[in-house]
Order: structure tokens, then C-alpha cells, then sequence
């Protein structure tokens, strides 16, 4: 019951993003959705990464968006969901997408393992990041400089004709 | 697990129709971080049945990547708006600066 209310939200708010015709209201659509999702996680055990989820994603990212949107200027699309020769496309490739992961992934009805008290808590999260997975861990650290770098790049050469 | 398969294969559809079809960068952007966020619902609730922790590592991962990828795209999105050609994904025909 807890699921089905909070996955409701969280396709809504989804469905927000993808049709309202602002794109402040779309970033808001999303921040919704991203608590949402967060809720979903604490359902699954997932303490640690629910507060990741809203710290990082709903909050700094949502808050990169919002900077991105007031330096451009709000401008509304002239035509939204509508009026784009693409969009049955597109819903039908995403339909088939849909019918395709639920046939492919349902078939599997197994029960919720037995797990821990201490499942998904900080601790538990941490020694599996900073033990089997450090090299992962290192490698994302790597990916985010370059990401930086690049970014610092794009945003500092357009000054130049 | 069949209730998170199914959700989670809606928002990734949500998500994939919201990329198609917009045609504002920034909400393209939006939808692109909805199907993360379905493909990391996915791997929780895979964590959680298979009662492995290390499924949140890697969802730990991967928020990071995506944030990673939404600076990527906003600076890219910025470069285009700051050459001053419409931000318009349809109108644009080359990255080259």
C-alpha cells in the first residue's frame, strides 16, 4: 500500500516533468519526483542512499538547474507535447521499451531476502564502498575531474569569438 | 520484487517519452536523470532482495556519475545559449565551438 502511494507520486510527478510547458515548473516536477523516489529507497532498506538522493540530486543538482534556467531565462515552449511529428515515435518506442523490461524482468517472483538491522545504514554502505568496491570508488573520483575540467572548459572558452 | 520491476519500468518509459519528445535541452536533461533515477530504483530493489549491500554501493556510483553528466550537459547547454542560437535541439546541427 506504501508502495503504491508513493510510486503514484512518483510517476505523476514524472509525468509533470515531462508535460508541463515551464521549465521551472518541470524542475520542481522533478525535485517532487526525486523525494519521492527517496521514499521508495527507505521502503527497500536504502536509509544511506535516500538522504544522498535528496542532498545531492534534489538539492545541489535541482539548485544547478535552477541557476542554468535564470542565466538563459525562462522561456516557454511554443508548442510542448504537442505538435512534433517525432512523438508517436516515441511513444511507441517507449511502450515496447516498457512491455519489453516488464517481460523480461517479472518472470523473476522471488521473496525479500533476510537481511540485517543494519542493512543499507551508513556503516554498512561505507565498508562496502571503501572494501570490495574501492577501485570503483577511485574511479568515479577520477571521472568527476574530468567532468570538472571539461565543464570549466566549455563554460570559459566562449568569451573567445 | 514484481511491483518495483513494474514502476520502475514505467518511470524509464516516462522518462525515454520525455526525451523524445521535448525539445528544450534542459527538460531533455530532466528526462535523461528520470531514467537514471528508474535504473537506480531497480538496483535498490535488487540490493534489498538479493540482501547484498553492494548494489547501494554502485547506486552510490552511479548518483554520482549522473550528476556528473548533468554538469556536462548544462555547460554544454550554457555554451550554445552564451553563442546566441536558440536552445533548441532541433535547430542545432553542430557542437563544434
Amino acid at each position: 500500500m506504501t508502495l503504491a502511494l508513493l510510486g503514484a507520486a512518483a510517476v505523476a510527478a514524472a509525468l509533470g516533468v515531462i508535460l508541463a510547458r515551464n521549465p521551472v515548473h518541470c524542475v520542481l516536477w522533478l525535485i517532487a519526483h526525486l523525494v519521492a523516489t527517496a521514499a521508495i529507497f527507505l521502503t527497500l532498506n536504502a536509509e544511506f542512499l535516500a538522504l544522498v538522493e535528496i542532498l545531492v540530486n534534489a538539492g545541489a543538482v535541482m539548485v544547478l538547474f535552477l541557476f542554468v534556467l535564470s542565466l538563459l531565462g525562462s522561456s516557454k515552449e511554443p508548442e510542448g507535447l504537442l505538435g512534433r511529428r517525432g512523438e508517436s515515435v516515441g511513444a511507441l518506442v517507449a511502450a515496447l521499451a516498457f512491455v519489453g523490461a516488464v517481460a523480461a524482468l517479472s518472470g523473476s517472483s522471488m521473496a525479500a531476502a533476510a537481511v540485517p538491522a543494519a542493512f543499507g545504514s551508513v556503516q554498512s554502505v561505507g565498508v562496502a564502498l571503501f572494501g570490495p568496491h574501492l577501485l570503483p570508488f577511485e574511479l568515479t573520483a577520477l571521472a568527476l575531474a574530468v567532468a570538472v575540467v571539461s565543464v570549466v572548459t566549455l563554460a570559459g572558452r566562449s568569451r573567445q569569438p | 520484487m514484481t511491483p518495483y520491476v513494474v514502476l520502475s519500468a514505467i518511470l524509464f518509459a516516462v522518462g525515454a517519452v520525455g526525451l523524445l519528445v521535448r525539445r528544450d535541452p534542459l527538460v531533455m536533461i530532466m528526462s535523461i536523470e528520470i531514467m537514471w533515477n528508474a535504473a537506480n530504483l531497480l538496483i535498490v530493489a535488487a540490493a534489498r532482495f538479493y540482501g547484498t549491500v553492494s548494489g547501494q554501493a554502485l547506486v552510490f556510483l552511479v548518483i554520482t556519475l549522473a550528476a556528473a553528466d548533468v554538469a556536462i550537459g548544462l555547460a554544454i547547454v550554457m555554451h550554445v545559449a552564451r553563442r546566441g542560437e536558440a536552445v533548441d535541439v532541433d535547430a542545432l546541427k553542430e557542437l563544434k565551438g
